[in-house]
Parts: structure tokens; sequence; C-alpha cells
């Protein structure tokens, strides 16, 4: 059995045994087959689409620029809303607009962790705006998914989402609350699914719930400014 | 998945432009890539990136595949080298670098041994698994790639050396020193060597509990 030209010693023997002890049978995990299927999807249809994996600490850094610039956004923006409109006009198409109409939006509505509400309140409400308050604090008041226990902590996210499940909720872009995500976290290509920001081992991220298919949804999280994925569950439809 | 194609038909398939092969070569090899990607990287999250690093690579180059060595050979030598780069240049934190599949080994158990029915063992061997592979991930690279192959996955040295792009004495030397060094990081694994672990035989006895002062009123000043 032994491949070397010199006989093995019997720790080295015993190496041996040790490792094949420990060697992986397991299938490939189905959260990864679904990630590699949608790559595979992009490079066989869309071959332009699909791009390397990034680097997950530089894309990190990146996102925490991102969220910087995204907070220095929001809080122009929102200004500029009260230059334009001291009175808080229904008409603006203002962040602070889209945070309104997701105060109306019952069904859809963003937990008091969301990163835009931070204080509790939507960047569109009355009331002082932090004008300073850094990323990292948003991450803070997100929902938190350990990398350990993502499917138990996704679960409980779906959980306190609540709602409807009817196929409109799971349409792209509409609902308060994933409009208010993409403004938050950096509008990606998440594709469709009701989405909740959360925090993913301390990086703001978004968590893509799919629409249930038979008695199975799948949920994909995205870190902010990205499209690619970084995980993904299948979960007991709701 | 009932394509009775050969492996490199569906490379060649895949070349001429057929949307399907790659996907289908792919997901035959993909639990034994998984595996290597794996213990490589030391932790899923890694694994994955690699692995979906070196299906993308071999999906583009598939037309550089001269048919040299087989398929399957072809396709782990992307995604070691889709491995070794990513460990190099992330400078993946293997010493970190725990297994966190721990969980889903037990019920599967392995190839070299059945699964011990007393929880004791189990958890034993699974103390024991998590040493081997926190050492593993304490070598270097190349050497890891090498046992990875060889000793886990039991390719033939000769497959490993294309797999590696290396000759066959350096695959044998990767091996040799990086069992050396594992050995010496699993010195407390071998039996009888744990350092915590009490000498075989009787404990030797307990000082008495009884006081050695003799009872009784004090002394007279």
């Amino acid at each position: 059995m032994s491949d070397s030209d010199q006989p093995l010693t019997p720790e080295e023997e015993e190496v041996r045994r040790l490792l094949a002890e420990a060697r992986h049978t397991g299938p490939t995990p189905p959260e990864v087959v679904a990630r590699l299927d949608r790559v595979l999807d992009d490079l066989a249809h869309e071959p332009d689409r699909a791009a390397p994996v990034v680097d997950l600490a530089r894309r990190r850094r990146r996102v925490a620029s991102l969220l910087v610039a995204a907070a220095a956004v929001v809080v122009v923006g929102i200004g500029v809303a009260q230059i334009v409109s001291p009175d808080a006009g229904s008409d603006s198409l203002t962040a602070g607009s889209a945070a309104s109409e997701a105060q109306d939006d019952g069904q859809d509505s963003v937990q008091p962790k969301s990163p835009f509400s931070a204080n509790g309140a939507n960047p569109g409400e009355a009331g002082p705006i932090p004008q300073s308050a850094p990323a990292q604090d948003k991450a803070e008041h997100l929902q938190k998914l350990r990398r350990q226990h993502l499917a138990n902590d996704i679960t409980v996210t779906r959980g306190e989402l609540g709602g409807r499940n009817s196929a409109d909720a799971y349409s792209s872009g509409k609902g308060s609350a994933n409009r208010a995500a993409g403004a938050a976290c950096g509008a990606g290509q998440w594709g469709r699914g009701r989405f909740v920001p959360v925090s993913f081992g301390g990086t703001p991220a978004v968590v893509v719930f799919r629409r249930p298919v038979g008695d199975t949804q799948v949920a994909d999280v995205f870190l902010c400014g990205s499209s690619e994925p970084v995980r993904s569950v299948t979960l007991p439809a709701p | 998945m009932g394509d009775d194609r050969s492996d490199a038909e569906l490379l060649e398939a895949h070349v001429q432009g057929d949307t399907d092969a790659f996907g289908v070569l792919f997901a035959r090899h993909r639990d034994r890539l998984w595996a290597v990607a794996l213990r490589t990287m030391g932790n899923p999250e890694d694994a994955a990136d690699a692995l979906q690093d070196g299906l993308i690579a071999a999906f583009r180059r598939a037309g550089s595949f001269r048919g040299e060595a087989a398929v399957t050979t072809w396709l782990h030598r992307v995604v070691v080298n889709a491995c070794l780069d990513r460990i190099r240049a992330a400078k993946v934190r293997r010493a970190e670098a725990l297994p966190d599949d721990l969980d889903s080994h037990r019920d599967r158990g392995s190839l070299a041994t059945s699964a011990p029915a007393d929880p004791a063992d189990r958890a034993l061997d699974d103390e024991r698994r998590r040493q081997v592979l926190a050492a593993l991930g304490r070598i270097p690279t190349d050497q890891r790639a090498a046992l990875v192959l060889v000793d886990m996955e039991g390719y033939p040295v000769a497959q490993v050396a294309e797999m590696l792009d290396c000759a066959v004495g350096t695959v044998k030397s990767r091996c040799s020193r990086g069992r050396v060094r594992l050995a010496e990081l699993l010195d407390t694994l071998a039996p009888g060597r744990e350092a915590d672990h009490p000498s075989p035989g009787n404990p030797a006895p307990s000082p008495p509990v009884r006081s050695t002062h003799p009872r009784g009123p004090p002394e007279p000043a």
C-alpha cells in the first residue's frame, strides 16, 4: 500500500491511518450544490455574468466602505427631502418617501432591528436623524446570523418576518421591506424574493427568502454590495 | 443522472456547445471534489468558495484539456489549484479552521472504520478527528494537498503527481515530510502518550484523611 520508496515508520503508518479515518465521506452539502448550480446556470446561459468568487475578506472591506457611503447618501437624501419639502409632502420620491410607504405596508414592514431604523425610527420619519451613525453600529442592530447555526437563525428571521406568503410577496422589488433593504444595503441583483437585512458574521447582509416550492423554501444570503450569494439554505416551507 | 456518456465525451460535448454536458460531468465528480476541497481548505466556507473557483476555471478552460490525463484527474487538478491559490492569496488561517462537519460525520461513519456504538468512543473518535484535521491545517499547504489526495482520498502517487503537476518523487517527498510533521503534531494522540492521561495501573495511594496530630486536649504550656 505504501507509495514511498522507504518503509514507513510506525508513526507514519499511524498518521496514514488517522488521515484515512478523517476522510470526509459525506455528500456535498445541499446549499453548496445549489450555489454551484446557480453559477453553472449563469455560466451556461449568461457567460458574461458569471464572476469569479470574490474573496470574503476583500468583500467585507468593500462592504464596509459601501455601507459608509450608503449611510452618507441616506443622510444627504433625507436632508434634501426636508429642504425641498419641509412638510414632508407625500409626492416626494426620496428615500424618505419609500420609508414612509414601508410604514403604510403592514405586511412587509421591517422589524425594529432594521438597519435603517436606528433608534427604532425609519429615515423618513420625523425626528432627529443620527448624522454620523457608523456603519458598524448599524450592523449591531441587525438580526444576527451565525455561521454554525445558519438554518436555525434564518428560520427565526423568517418567523419574525411574518406576513403573507403569497406569490406576490416574493415578487422582485415589491414590498416596502424589499425597497428598504435595497436602500440600506445597496440594491443588488438578488433575484425575486422577500429581502430581510441581517448581519452575517458581523457583516451587513441581506437574506432573500425565495418563493416556497412544494415543501421547501430556499433562502440565500448576500453580503451587501454583492450579487453572489455567500450561503444558501433550504428550509421547510412556512 | 442517466447520461451514459463518458467523462471525455461530456467534456468534448461541452466544448462543442452542449450547455448541459458540463453540469452532468461536474455533478458526477462533485462529492469527491468537495471532499478534497473541504480537507484542503479546512472549513466548508472556504471549501465552497474554492470549489466554485474550480468550477468556473474548469468550465472556461475545458477547451485546453488535451486528453493527456483522465478527465477526473484534470478536474482534481483544477480544484486543488483553486484551493492552493485561495490559500496563498487569501492567507486562509488554517490553524483556526477546525472541522465543523463532525456532526454530519457521526451518522455516516468512515470508510476506514465503522462508527463505534458507544457514545464515549464516538466522542473520542470525533475529538481525535478534530485534532487530526487541526494538525493537518498546520502543515505547509503543498504537503497538506499531497496528503489529502494520497492518504485521505487514496489516489495513487502517480495520479496525484498529475493532479499537482509535479514529479512523482516530489509527491512522495511532500507526503513523507508531511507525515513526519503530523506525527510530531499528533504525538499526544498516540496510544499511551497522552500528556494528561493517567498512567496505567492503580493510582498512587491518597494521603491519609485523618489528622496526623495526636488527639486530645492541648498540651499544657
